[in-house]
């Protein structure tokens, strides 16, 4: 298996205070991923960092062979990092249809897109995705009313519209039910495999079911890192969380 | 649900466009052809003109642009010049009378291609369009967005109305330029008092509602809109954000020139006025009052102003713009949708007697 994603010594420090520090990071093509770590251990800053969100002090990030550190945001996505963010971010003045439709960027040419009329390719997309999220009977409603738990699944069915080699999950099953949270693990796991996906979580019993390996972080570093029983049990990890149930008490 | 009012039916929509143009249309017809009131009325096509292009920036596009007036001074400046060059004589008058009492011994460098009207008329088009896609490479690279977009065209709008006032050898200054004929093409002389210019402005009116709805309604259209709601998710779908939002700026130009070229075949002048801070807030009042996300709204709403402005304005002169300030604190605060969204919450009570639409985009997966 090959190397999809590989972060070399990666450095996010504002004046005194370093946020992702030296960070190394290796992803296999197919595998997925959790970042685990408590508030401010850097997960969403390493994200924003692998997308070009916030610009590393220093460090690179190789996706599929080529340096992208430095390019710009829709440079990084069109290589093909699709990403969800923590707080759900959707087009709350679009309807479900559209918010997906735009997602479907065949061509992100604003002059091409001008003679497209939908018709054609995204069709086929747009079922596939909408049966997998669920939204079949939300096409017609606007961004802005949907539930909350509605609107995190439109943001992953839009990320997965975009049909990325990468995606990066930050937080996929906040304020989501339990059953809710039940159906978007079985989405991953047959994601996995096809995709590449690095999921930033915070419900363990969700790791649990979906995670290959754990890499967790700390003050911007990694402090343990393999399958969930390994990191548990490290001795490391259990120093770190002294006085606690270890890390599923932490996250 | 959202689609089944009938103000989101395509279709419906497209029908009151035929109705709206179709009817204006026929209004030489019935009215007659009271010269005066001809002219008066192709002067509200400009300014529906002008209301289109803020729906499409600002309303559609998310960038509040509060200098319109930029595009519509520079293209009417253009057309002045060309309407202008049309009367001189290049061999026994060459040079306008203004620049003569402005002490010009020659026709400045800027004024030669005027000579021409096809270069005249592609200059004044494209010269704003240029301008504004330089302009909104600067705004929009640097990802400024909001009021800070609009105190930028502002600052830029005071600018250029600066300049047209003080280069008084080449612009007429504060007096500005009155070509003496009428403005000719193809050998047709398009009289500002007859029903012809009153065509001519509904026509360009009703070309560009239309390429814009169209535009509006191709994936273009759906991408400029996700922009407006959630720049940075647009982005992080892969979209040169950037690029969209000067393209739209560009656009919005585009139609604002058109307007202001209009404007001076209607009127055959050009002051600084036409780049008055004041002028280019007052078409976006006009877009808000209608309804900047409805073409048609912020059309009919420049329209309606203007009208009110005319009948009414005259019986409360100077208690006018304080009676358009109360109009435009009332739709901000109530009416954030204009008049356009106060007709789409009522319409939304009457059941859409259409059938469903078959060929609509994707209506299969819906089932």
């Amino acid at each position: 298996m090959s190397t999809i994603l590989e972060l070399q010594g990666v450095t996010k420090a504002y004046d005194q205070y370093t946020v992702v520090d030296n960070f190394n990071l290796q992803v296999t093509m197919g595998e997925l991923r959790c970042l685990l770590g408590p508030n401010g251990a850097g997960k969403t800053t390493t994200m924003d960092l692998i997308t070009g969100r916030q610009k590393m002090t220093s460090g690179k990030v190789i996706f599929n062979g080529r340096n992208i550190s430095g390019m710009t945001e829709h440079r990084i996505v069109q290589q093909g990092i699709g990403r969800k963010f923590q707080i759900p971010a959707v087009f709350k003045d679009l309807t479900v249809r559209d918010n997906l439709q735009v997602a479907f960027t065949r061509t992100t040419n604003p002059f091409m897109n001008m003679v497209e009329f939908g018709r054609g390719g995204g069709r086929a997309r747009l079922q596939e995705v909408v049966e997998l999220v669920g939204l079949e009977k939300r096409l017609d409603e606007l961004g802005g009313n949907l539930s909350h738990g509605e609107t995190q699944w439109l943001e992953i069915g839009m990320v997965l519209t975009q049909n990325p080699k990468l995606l990066l999950m930050d937080e996929p099953t906040a304020g989501m039910t339990e059953q809710e949270t039940q159906k978007t693990s079985e989405i991953f796991n047959r994601l996995k495999g096809e995709h590449t996906l690095i999921v930033v979580e915070h419900d363990m019993t969700f790791v649990r079911e979906i995670a290959d390996i754990i890499t967790l972080m700390h003050l911007g570093k990694t402090l343990a890192e393999g399958p969930m029983d390994e990191v548990e049990n490290n001795p490391k990890v259990r120093e770190v969380y002294l006085g606690t149930e270890g890390i599923s008490d932490a996250a | 649900m959202h689609k089944t009012n009938l103000y989101h039916d395509k279709r419906a929509q497209w029908a009151v466009y035929a109705i709206f143009f179709g009817v204006l249309a026929l209004l030489p017809v019935w009215m007659g052809d009271d010269p005066f009131t001809l002219n008066q009325y192709a002067r509200y096509g400009v300014f529906g003109i002008l209301a289109l292009s803020v729906s499409l920036v600002w309303g559609f596009g998310g960038i509040l642009s509060l200098g319109q007036g930029i595009a519509f001074g520079m293209a009417a400046y253009g057309m002045a010049a060309t309407m202008q060059m049309q009367y001189q004589d290049p061999v026994n008058d060459p040079i306008p009378s203004f620049m003569l009492t402005n002490e010009l011994t020659a026709l400045p460098t800027v004024w030669e291609p005027f000579w021409n009207t096809s270069v005249g008329l592609i200059l004044s088009m494209g010269i704003p369009v240029l301008f504004f896609t330089i302009f909104g490479i600067l705004i929009f690279q640097a990802r400024l967005a909001g009021a800070f977009v609009a105190i930028m065209t502002l600052a830029m709008l005071g600018a250029w109305y600066n300049m047209a006032y003080d280069m008084q050898p080449f612009t007429a200054g504060f007096n500005g330029i009155s070509p003496p004929s009428a403005f000719k093409a193809f050998g047709v002389e398009v009289d500002p008092y007859s029903s012809m210019i009153y065509w001519v402005s509904l026509g360009v009116l009703a070309a560009l509602t239309v390429s814009t709805k169209l535009l509006l309604q191709s994936k273009f259209g759906t991408i400029i809109q996700a922009i407006r709601d959630d720049a940075e998710r647009a982005r992080f779908l892969g979209y040169n954000v950037a690029f969209y939002q000067v393209v739209v700026f560009a656009l919005g130009g585009l139609i604002a020139a058109l307007g202001g070229m209009v404007w001076v075949i209607i009127v055959q002048y050009v002051s600084p006025t036409a780049l008055e801070i004041f002028f280019s807030i007052t078409i976006v009042i006009w877009a808000a009052v209608g309804g900047r996300m409805s073409l048609f709204g912020a059309i009919f709403g420049a329209i309606f102003i203007n009208a009110a402005q005319s009948y009414v304005g005259d019986e409360f002169q100077a208690t006018w713009f304080i009676i358009l300030g109360t109009i435009f604190i009332v739709v901000v605060r109530f009416l954030p949708k204009g008049l356009a969204g106060l007709f789409e919450y009522a319409i939304s009570f009457v059941p859409n007697p259409l059938p469903a639409p078959r060929t609509s985009v994707n209506s299969d997966i819906a089932k």
